[in-house]
């Protein structure tokens, strides 16, 4: 059965799929640090209030 | 990392379609169609729970006076049928939309992190068993509504705990969905889909992950707050020991209405998906639509003091906040005028994924306008926890989330198992959901305009007729909604094969590329050039 597209498919080379790697590897730090930042952030925010 | 073939195993497609079989197919699985299929299949189970919540509130207020349950038990149903349908069942049912679609529509061979994605899903039934079983445990489920305040959610027994607990597993569960759908969108498009070229349902799920990324943390964050509040003597929201409970209304909402948000710009998206494809048209104004969601998405991130106009905020917040409010108009007019522009001398056909399109165009615009009355702050404090609020935010999350879910479900379910289902069927699902929707929320506006307070299970007389006709439209919508999972199985069972890559004359993009069924392993091998150009012919 087919997989996906028939003909001419660009084949995507070991370099391609070296970069995509980390492309993935980079993406997903930056975005876990997005996530971390604000939910600390906010509780920081809370306790600096709290502490004024 | 799911891996594309390279020039080395290209040629072994032929050994693609083996799947695992049995339990380990779903509990270990990793392939995007199944994780999606599974949240969707949950996000169906969850639907039904939250329409039981749902059935037994307007039974309660079928007429005046206590009938079926105590007024405690009335508050757990109102802020269990919140919490069920927001985090279990819309949430969950874009997460599968986005797990089925995002890869085959950007030339994906999966997900960028399969395991992840596994993670993500078996995280919600745990949150899901936990927060439900709080009904069994003395003082019953949590009954502060889905919002949560402080300090009434603090006084609760044993469910405060479980249901503290149970967010942060939802929480939790989005935020990785959200990241996978960053990673995946923004490194595993195929060769020549740039941003520009990808369809608008990948676009909205792109400024959705975002949205969620930013904000859910921000509720794990205020949940935890609570949590040290509750249980290790800390002062956060306790205004006993100097803390501030209407801070936690400006985090709360600070990730609440982004929330709503992320709720309604997948339905956006497939919509815009849905409509060109009945139209036989290009989308009209495809750039502005993207632009349009990404201002939405920024809006939505200062807008939050909307909720809270009655807590006594100063006048240059109310006014800000008004102002702000009312700015979303603009963009989500630039989308409801690009909608109605594609079908202008459009061929138009009205099977169900079209009814429903076409039902979301139109109320949820009612419920935008509903939205604009409540962005204005005079009118707000009369406005304020009324059945007006109840009856907008149902037209937004209804007949605008629900109704673009089920539009998107009728659209892909032929690529996805290969048959069609009974448009006949279909189509009565749309007129009963449609017609009995507004029964059901309509008068809603009456009461609320009339000063019928929500979350209250007994009422002054006044308001006896029109809970009643409300109530009737409830229980038509509720029965009518058990059609859609007939039509599914039945199409599953024994719907007429689709022939050809198309189950729709008009439908374009690279879903409908690929042979129907879509293949276990779809795009092994990235799409053409010309394919991904004949699906962005925007």
């Amino acid at each position: 059965m087919s997989t996906g597209a028939t003909g001419n498919q660009p084949i995507l080379t070991q370099q391609e799929v070296a970069r995509r790697r980390r492309g993935v590897r980079r993406t997903t730090l930056v975005v876990s640090l997005i996530v971390l930042a604000f939910y600390f952030g906010f509780i920081v925010m809370m306790l600096v209030r709290g502490s004024h | 990392m799911a891996e594309p073939h390279t020039e080395t195993h290209a040629h072994a497609e032929h050994d693609h379609d083996h799947k695992p079989h049995g339990w380990r197919r779903w509990v270990f699985a990793t392939n995007h169609k199944d994780i999606g299929t599974m949240y969707l299949v949950f996000s169906c189970i969850m639907f039904f729970t939250g329409g039981a919540f749902a059935m037994m509130i307007r039974a309660e207020l079928f007429k005046p006076g206590l009938q079926l349950v105590d007024a405690g038990v009335f508050n757990s149903l109102t802020t269990m049928h919140g919490l069920v349908m927001i985090f279990g069942a819309i949430m969950p049912a874009w997460v599968g939309l986005a797990n089925w679609m995002i890869p085959i529509q950007i030339g994906a061979p999966d997900m960028a992190l399969p395991r992840l994605n596994n993670l993500s899903f078996w995280i919600l039934p745990f949150a899901f068993v936990l927060l439900l079983s709080s009904w069994l445990v003395p003082g019953s489920a949590p009954a502060g509504g889905w919002t949560m305040y402080p300090p009434l959610t603090l006084q609760f027994g044993s469910s405060f705990p479980m249901l503290i607990f149970a967010i942060h597993m939802m929480g939790i569960s989005s935020i990785l969905g959200a990241i996978n759908v960053v990673v995946t969108i923004m490194n595993l498009r195929a060769p020549g889909m740039t941003l520009l070229r990808m369809p608008l349902f990948v676009w909205t799920w792109l400024i959705t992950a975002y949205l969620l990324v930013a904000v859910m943390p921000v509720l794990a964050g205020a949940v935890t707050m609570m949590l040290t509040d509750h249980f290790f003597g800390t002062s956060f929201f306790n205004a006993g020991g100097g803390g501030d409970p209407v801070m936690f209304q400006h985090i709360f909402w600070f990730f609440g209405h982004p929330e709503v948000y992320i709720m309604i710009l997948p339905g956006f998206g497939v919509v815009s998906e849905v409509i060109p494809a009945f139209s036989r048209k290009p989308l009209f104004g495809y750039e502005a639509m993207v632009y349009a969601t990404a201002s939405i998405a920024f809006l939505s991130f200062i807008v939050w003091a909307h909720h809270m106009f009655t807590v006594g905020l100063p006048l240059a917040a109310l006014l800000f906040f008004m102002f702000s409010t009312m700015l979303i108009a603009v963009p989500t007019g630039v989308k409801v005028f690009n909608w109605t522009a594609t079908m202008w001398r459009g061929s138009l056909t009205f099977e169900p994924p079209m009814l429903f399109s076409l039902a979301f165009l139109f109320l949820f615009t009612i419920g935008g306008f509903s939205g604009l009355m409540l962005a204005l702050v005079p009118a707000d404090f009369q406005y304020q926890d009324t059945y007006f609020v109840v009856a907008h935010f149902h037209y937004v999350l209804v007949s605008g989330s629900l109704f673009a879910i089920m539009s998107g479900v009728y659209y892909w379910l032929p690529k996805w198992v290969g048959r069609m289902y009974d448009i006949r069927l279909a189509t009565w699902h749309f007129w009963l959901s449609a017609i009995f929707f507004n029964v059901l929320f309509f008068p809603q506006h009456f009461l609320g305009l009339a000063g019928m307070p929500r979350r209250i299970p007994d009422y002054a007389v006044q308001f006896a007729d029109w809970n009643m006709v409300s109530s009737l439209g409830g229980f038509a919508f509720g029965l009518s909604q058990l059609l859609f999972p007939y039509i599914i199985w039945k199409c599953v069972r024994s719907g007429q094969r689709v022939e050809g890559t198309r189950a729709w004359d008009g439908a374009r993009g690279l879903e409908w590329e690929l042979p129907s069924p879509a293949p276990y392993h779809s795009w092994t091998t990235p799409p053409t050039e010309a394919m991904i150009a004949r699906g962005a012919e925007h």
